[in-house]
């Protein structure tokens, strides 16, 4: 059993229970009418019950290979190492946009991505970055009006 | 209103300059995402959601549907000079139109999928209009327990047909649901899982989902296929008209893979995919040398382009009529509509003819466009496709973040936008797909205020949902197959050991 798999499945279960035990808190009735927690209740008990039972058939290894959708996730180990590192970077771009501003993060955002996962050069890298971010930006703020994070620079 | 006159009143509406420039754009801007590998039209919609706040509902419409069905185009001519689909109704187009353009016979390709689309996309147009009334006035009578089953049978129908197990997208479906519960309780004011942060009152906005689960995850997803070569065909393209013979043969394809398209894409979650599978599967059964199926038959190339433009108009007449998107792109084209302040449904024709009526011209008027469009700027598209990926998704990257901050300048979106895409990414990973999820919660909001609304009028009588006959039959389906979906892996397992124990005596 894939252990992504597996993870999905156990962690969809338990939400679903968590939800049925929130729900029934929330109340499924209210004055002889249905109440907050009444759908939710329902939803999770579905999520729970359907997750459940593939879970239930996974375990007894039943139905592995019938299962036409689980795909082999063992290939391409460099290929999720690249995914990782640009899901890390946007992380840091995202948290760097308080302190930075749009402008100055995504122009290194951009610079990085180019050169670690492009794998251009670092002229190319820069030159394409400011050719980019600098009209996307300038059509963004002056000609749609919108308020980009401003950062310690003032851009 | 008759039909000739709601025509002429939905021209005159799509004829007004700034609508005609707004299906002009939608229409260039969809071919463009198309023509481009790894952005989908639902990424590009999804891009362009928050800009569609400025416009007039009508125009914001017009644009998103013109985005679609450009894309839908756009995605035949990746598939014939490179043999990548641009987007999924395209897969069937590599087999016979890849294989077309390296004889040589690569403008014949183009110029048929041009004529088909046309053809497919102005013949279900017409169906739209011709079934949109009848069905509209049918929804009529529909009270919230006939709505409410309604609703759980097409999520249902749409999970069925997914590609991914039916359980797994049931699975994603109520992940769907619950996100959609997030927020203050509209009957009680009551907050549900918001766990006391103030942002989450009012829900999870919608286009923050959309951008991370279409924009991210799309680019997440494609970082493991980066440096994946493109092959191009380096013949000159020539001669897009095709011959004589072209269209003897590709005639019939057309008129079936419109009647399959029309009739796949009425359907939640039958979509492009399965009306271009199908058109292929019948064009090879019906033709006399099926042999050359596979190595450049051009009813190969009519019968499932027309198909995918076909299922993509098709998609149109139960949101337009019903309110139920069947598919996750037309779904982004109901939350615009939700977004700005119109319900999508029986009473749209009644309530809001210039948006039904504008949206079904705008077709017609899309697929001249697109005519006009596609064939002679064919060069400019093939140079487009050029653009390298790792050029690309920096771009789109950066366009995500500027419309997740520009709907309510707080970072915090940003950061949950994020964490949208990573969700989205690991979904796909472990086979869970993400348009039942996407669709189940843009229809929450009326699948609850039906249910409740139901239960609040018999005063928490559950026999409302059995008291019409309409209701009664589609909550036997909904229950039947529920039912099936837990007891047959249940079922699985108990055979399976039963084998084992006769194995081991």
């Amino acid at each position: 059993m894939k252990r992504l798999d597996a993870l999905l499945l156990v962690a969809s279960t338990l939400l679903g229970l968590v939800v049925v035990y929130s729900a029934v808190g929330m109340g499924l009735t209210y004055h002889n009418k249905p109440g907050s927690g009444l759908f939710p209740f329902l939803i999770g008990l579905l999520m729970a019950m359907v997750s459940g039972s593939v879970l239930v058939t996974h375990i007894f290894r039943v139905g592995l290979s019938a299962d036409a959708t689980a795909r082999s996730d063992c290939s391409g180990q460099k290929n999720r190492t690249r995914v990782t590192l640009v899901y890390a970077l946007l992380i840091v771009y995202t948290l760097s946009l308080r302190y930075f501003g749009f402008a100055t993060s995504s122009l290194l955002l951009m610079i990085v991505l180019l050169r670690c996962v492009g794998l251009k050069s670092w002229m190319y890298s820069i030159g394409m970055s400011v050719c980019v971010v600098i009209p996307i930006t300038a059509v963004a703020v002056y000609v749609l009006k919108i308020q980009l994070p401003v950062g310690m620079f003032g851009y | 209103m008759d039909i000739v006159d709601a025509y002429w009143y939905g021209f005159q509406i799509v004829t007004v300059p700034n609508n005609l420039a707004f299906c002009f754009v939608g229409t260039l801007v969809g071919t463009l995402v198309g023509v481009l590998p790894g952005l989908g039209p639902g990424a590009a919609m999804a891009l362009l959601l928050p800009l569609t706040y400025h416009l007039s509902p009508v125009g914001a419409l017009i644009m998103l549907a013109g985005i679609y069905n450009g894309a839908m185009y756009g995605g035949s001519t990746t598939s014939i000079l490179v043999n990548i689909p641009g987007e999924a109704g395209s897969i069937m187009t590599c087999i016979d139109g890849h294989q077309m353009a390296k004889q040589g016979r690569a403008g014949p390709a183009l110029g048929i999928s041009a004529f088909g689309s046309f053809i497919g996309g102005s013949i279900t147009t017409f169906i739209v209009t011709l079934i949109a009334f009848p069905l509209s006035r049918l929804a009529i009578i529909f009270g919230p327990a006939e709505y409410f089953a309604l609703m759980c049978a097409g999520l249902l129908l749409l999970c069925f047909l997914a590609q991914e197990s039916f359980a797994r997208s049931l699975i994603s479906a109520s992940g769907g649901l619950l996100l959609g519960v997030v927020g203050m309780d509209v009957f009680t004011g009551q907050s549900r899982f918001t766990f006391g942060i103030p942002s989450l009152y009012d829900g999870i906005d919608l286009v923050i989902v959309l951008l991370g689960m279409f924009g991210v995850t799309e680019i997440l997803a494609n970082m493991e296929q980066l440096f994946v070569e493109k092959r191009f065909v380096t013949q000159e393209i020539r001669g897009l008209l095709p011959t004589w013979e072209d269209l003897r043969r590709s005639i019939n394809p057309i008129l079936r893979g419109s009647l399959i398209g029309s009739f796949f894409g009425m359907l939640p979650g039958g979509g492009t995919v399965i009306s271009t599978f199908t058109s292929y599967a019948m064009e090879k059964r019906l033709s006399r040398s099926p042999e050359r199926f596979g190595h450049g038959a051009i009813e190969g190339v009519a019968g499932p382009e027309t198909a995918n433009n076909s299922s993509s108009t098709a998609g149109f007449i139960p949101l337009l009529t019903l309110g139920i998107p069947t598919n996750a792109t037309v779904a982004l084209l109901m939350a615009a509509l939700l977004i700005l302040g119109i319900q999508p449904g029986p009473l749209l024709i009644r309530n809001n003819p210039e948006i039904f009526w504008g949206v079904v011209m705008s077709m017609y008027i899309g697929n001249v466009i697109l005519l006009i469009l596609n064939l002679p700027l064919i060069g400019i598209w093939v140079q487009i496709l050029r653009i390298p990926y790792t050029l690309l998704f920096p771009v789109i990257l950066l366009l995500c973040v500027i419309g997740t901050y520009s709907l309510n300048n707080r970072l915090a979106d940003v950061y949950i936008m994020l964490l949208f895409g990573l969700l989205g990414y690991i979904m796909q990973k472990g086979s869970f797909p993400v348009h039942p999820f996407l669709m189940a919660m843009i229809l929450e909001p009326i699948v609850e205020f039906s249910f409740r609304q139901s239960l609040a009028i018999s005063n928490g009588d559950i026999r409302v949902f059995v008291s019409s006959t309409i209701a009664t039959v589609l909550l036997l389906f909904v229950a039947s197959v529920l039912l099936l979906s837990v007891i047959k892996p249940v079922m699985r397992v108990l055979n399976v050991a039963l084998q084992k124990e006769n194995r081991a005596t």
